[in-house]
């Protein structure tokens, strides 16, 4: 596992650099920050979209982030900040060690984890932040971990699921999981064995554990009504992977490939060459299902996979295979080098940092902050749509601004929806829909096609621009009604 | 449905193939001969001459991909290989011709697994006619230097690759033999859209382009690659199988090629496991055919039956034939490249980029990217370009720019489509 940990205390420096000197890449952090001071505040979660959009105030809300948003609250100071982003990149780092934990229980050789751990540090690179899912997920990993104990241990999933439930809505995963995994264990076993009871009576506590939170069975309803959603169509996470996802291409298909050429090596007690359980193969086939389904789930694939990857690897290339025990004593320059490792381990994260603390712009310009800093400058109230609807996650909570559609995405219905993709993207009566909903503030992307749109509309005036931003505002119509008297004044 | 679909790939095969010009230049056509063969089937029995072709070349791919599993792994197993290739196919049937192409892989792995026999020496010949009929004919020596790979996995021998190792070369030798010539195979690589940047431009991304059976088809192979192959029998088609799989996520016109390598090899795997198996009784060969009718069944069943507006892009070929009817010449610009093909065959108009995209410059997909998408400069990259005529979708935020542009006006629309041109004299 050294080698292992060589890889993971690199990955744990990239992560944590990220979580910490570049606190926001999407706007949902603005947002959850407003409802974990609003849960504080009235000691109640919402239910509902309140005052602070205009397209659907009063829709109903599931807010699955509550505990998440009640630590991004929390985490408003300097300090608050540096733990509550340093947990994110701690759960991304507790989720690799567990699943090279169990690779390592699977029998997959250190050499071989650390191939993997290094592919699927990379998958996790896409998804990777300051957000909600990522604390779930070394909650997945370790519920897998926990249905492949023997003994009474596995039942110790059903509290993992209560937690997870009360972290993100993927918890509903958790009773589909065992059921798969006690459908492998019946393949495998070909009879209806204490395991298989076991990991069904897993999955069915599950469907309870995952209603142990303050949202009860609302949580898992709501996961269920956003498979057959029509607005993950518009978001870019639930897009479909493909090579343009970095994640994927360089941190999840190498994994896919190993898989491919070298299969997932025998299963736990069973002979070199002889097949794999049905319960492990199972598991990661769900998960590449899901994977193909959505970019979001290539770094929970990759996770899967590591250990079934690194133990087909182990077994089939000679080189990778586990070191025989050691019979005579360490020579010095071994002891050395074994003392060295992790020292070098240190130095390579702690080059790693500061090469990437040195490297990026940490501003917040990637979400129009300029144009909404503009905006907020603007006297009176305004009923603003952002082309990229996770900007105004920003301007979520402020009292002189009211968003139509903004990062809690999951809540607004279809028809708002529909209607903001088509201004957006200047569909067929864009304007119309426009008016319709009162917009009177538009942040856009400079000339992307509503920029062209607002440009060649009356009515409108340019109140900011910057080289990657541009805040349209309605123009007052006193000014045309002024026209119009002084003209027939005239 | 792949009876329905057969004319309307040999259709869009045929403008593909047969056209003689885009804005990108001159060329070659690669497919000449298998497009010759379509327009034959057509002229010869119209819709049910082109349909007949379809599914014989479907039926004909499923038979080779049955015969080599057959071989080595039984009937049962060897059913449902075929099946799986034929499963791969279905949207293959749409995809100008594809499923046509892939015959040539079958029959080439075919003549293969022939190797060392004399018979083998049928690959290359078999590559000829392949390169002939379509650019995935270059992947010919592709394929026998992976088998070769694979072979000396297996055996831990390099000389056991020795046949495999002057059939690749006899192939690569095949794909000279067309008349590209040399160029051959640059001009084919370059057909099959392996570079990214045509994926900007084209529908060819798996979920778009095999939307029925790319995910299904992708988990079946990494969960049967995953439990199947432990120890030496995942050896010898690991190669293959990766590199389908792999190719799939560049173009989801790829998918039947994994059906076709992953079937027999799966079934080769599944046969390795259960060497102490006696082989089937006749009986229960009978049930496992009867039991994949039912499958095949319940597939045409479940599937889509009718052939879509958007599978054909015919949409607006009345508004192509109206603007050509007008008179003029005409460089179109279409927002959805493959509408283009049309403006093809239709006298006075010149496509700006066709679905023949590989024969564009670079600058000419990035000026297809920059107006399609609405790009800053794009009214100035129409008049760079000389393009007087637009067809785009009518949700396109295109569609709502142009009319804002002086000097353009709509000439047409469907329920789909706008169609706009740009008056005479206007700057």
């Amino acid at each position: 596992m050294r080698l292992a940990w060589l890889i993971i205390a690199v990955f744990a420096a990239r992560y944590l650099v990220v979580a910490i000197a570049y606190p926001q890449t999407d706007g949902d952090l603005a947002w959850q920050r407003w409802l974990g001071a609003e849960i504080l505040r009235t000691g109640v979660i919402p239910n509902s979209l309140g005052l602070e959009t205009f397209s659907a105030p009063g829709a109903p809300w599931i807010a699955h982030e509550w505990l998440f948003s009640i630590g991004a609250a929390l985490g408003r100071g300097s300090f608050g900040w540096a733990l509550f982003a340093g947990f994110s990149a701690f759960c991304a780092i507790a989720a690799l060690a567990l699943a090279a934990y169990r690779a390592e229980r699977m029998g997959a050789s250190a050499p071989a984890i650390a191939i993997c751990i290094a592919a699927a540090g990379i998958a996790l690179f896409d998804s990777f932040g300051v957000r909600v899912q990522v604390i779930a997920w070394p909650l997945i990993v370790l519920f897998l971990l926990l249905l492949e104990s023997e003994g009474p241990a596995a039942w110790l999933a059903l509290a993992v699921a209560a937690l997870w439930s009360n972290v993100h809505a993927s918890a509903a995963l958790a009773p589909v999981l065992a059921a798969v995994a006690a459908t492998g264990a019946l393949l495998d076993a070909r009879a209806v064995t204490p395991r298989v009871l076991k990991l069904g009576g897993i999955a069915l506590g599950s469907l309870g554990a995952i209603c142990l939170n303050p949202l009860g069975w609302h949580l898992p309803a709501y996961a269920l009504m956003l498979i057959g959603s029509p607005i993950t169509h518009f978001i870019v996470e639930w897009r479909a992977t493909g090579l343009d996802d970095p994640g994927f291409t360089f941190g999840a298909l190498p994994l896919l490939a190993l898989l491919i050429l070298v299969g997932a090596g025998a299963g736990a007690g069973r002979p070199p060459g002889s097949r794999p359980r049905w319960e492990e193969i199972l598991i990661v086939g769900a998960f590449f299902w899901l994977m193909l389904g959505a970019a979001r789930n290539i770094a929970i694939f990759a996770l899967v996979a590591l250990p079934l990857v690194a133990r087909g690897l182990t077994q089939s290339i000679p080189f990778l295979a586990p070191e025989p025990p050691r019979e005579r004593p360490r020579t010095g320059r071994e002891r050395l080098a074994e003392a060295g490792l992790p020292a070098f381990a240190l130095a390579l994260s702690f080059a790693v940092a500061v090469v990437l603390l040195r490297a990026q712009d940490r501003t917040q310009v990637g979400l129009a902050a300029p144009a909404l800093a503009a905006l907020q400058r603007v006297p009176g109230t305004q009923r603003v749509l952002c082309a990229d609807f996770a900007w105004c996650g920003l301007l979520v909570g402020n009292p002189h601004t009211r968003v139509f559609l903004d990062g809690r995405a999951d809540p607004y219905p279809a028809k708002v929806w529909d209607d903001f993709i088509q201004i957006a993207k200047v569909g067929p009566r864009w304007r119309e829909r426009l008016d319709a909903y009162r917009v009177d503030a538009v942040v856009v992307g400079r000339y992307g096609p509503l920029d062209q749109a607002l440009l060649n509309a009356r009515g409108w005036h340019s109140a900011f621009a910057d080289d990657r931003y541009r805040l349209w505002l309605r123009t007052p119509p006193r000014v045309a009604h002024g026209a119009r008297v002084a003209g027939r004044a005239g | 449905m792949f009876l329905a679909a057969a004319p309307l790939a040999a259709r869009t095969a045929l403008l593909l193939h047969l056209g003689s010009a885009v804005a990108a230049g001159r060329g070659l056509g690669l497919g000449w001969l298998g497009a010759l063969a379509l327009h034959a089937a057509d002229a010869l029995g119209g819709y049910a001459g082109a349909a007949t072709l379809g599914a014989l070349e479907l039926f004909a791919l499923t038979a080779f991909v049955y015969a080599r599993a057959r071989t080595r792994a039984g009937a049962v197993l060897a059913l449902g290989a075929a099946l799986f290739a034929l499963l791969t196919c279905f949207d293959a049937a749409r995809l100008s011709g594809i499923a046509t192409a892939w015959l040539g892989a079958a029959a080439f792995l075919y003549a293969l697994d022939l190797a060392p026999r004399r018979s083998a020496w049928f690959a290359p010949l078999i590559a000829l006619v392949w390169c002939n009929a379509s650019a995935t004919g270059s992947l010919a020596p592709v394929l026998a230097v992976l088998v070769a790979f694979g072979r000396i996995a297996e055996t831990r021998d390099v000389t056991a690759a020795r046949p495999y190792w002057s059939l690749a070369f006899a192939a690569a030798a095949a794909t000279l033999l067309t008349p590209a010539g040399f160029a051959y195979p640059l001009q084919a690589l370059a057909a099959l859209h392996l570079d990214p940047q045509f994926a900007r431009i084209l529908p060819i991304a798996p979920g778009t382009s095999a939307p029925h059976v790319f995910r299904i088809v992708a988990t079946l192979v990494v969960v049967a690659a995953a439990w199947l192959w432990a120890g030496r029998h995942r050896a010898p088609d690991a190669p293959l199988v990766l590199a389908a799989f792999t190719l799939c996520f560049f173009d989801g016109g790829f998918v039947p090629l994994l059906g076709i390598v992953a079937g027999p090899a799966f079934a080769a795997a599944a046969r390795g496991r259960e060497e102490s198996v006696t082989p089937p009784a006749r009986a229960e060969a009978l049930a496992a055919g009867l039991a994949a009718s039912f499958v095949v069944l319940a597939g045409l069943i479940i599937l889509p039956h009718t052939p879509t507006r958007a599978w054909t892009n015919e949409s607006p070929l009345p508004l192509l034939e109206g603007l050509s009817a007008r008179g003029g010449s005409h460089v179109v610009f279409c927002g959805t490249i493959a509408w283009c093909d049309y403006a093809e065959t239709l006298p006075g108009l010149r496509p700006f980029v066709d679905e023949r995209v590989e024969r564009a410059t670079f600058a000419q997909l990035q000026t297809q990217e920059k107006i399609g998408r609405a790009r800053p400069g794009w009214h100035q990259a129409l008049r760079a370009n000389g393009i007087d005529a637009i067809l785009v979708p009518r949700d396109a935020a295109l569609a709502q720019l142009v009319p804002s542009l002086r000097g353009w006006k709509q000439a047409g629309s469907d329920a789909d489509t706008r169609l706009f041109v740009r008056e005479a004299g206007a700057r």
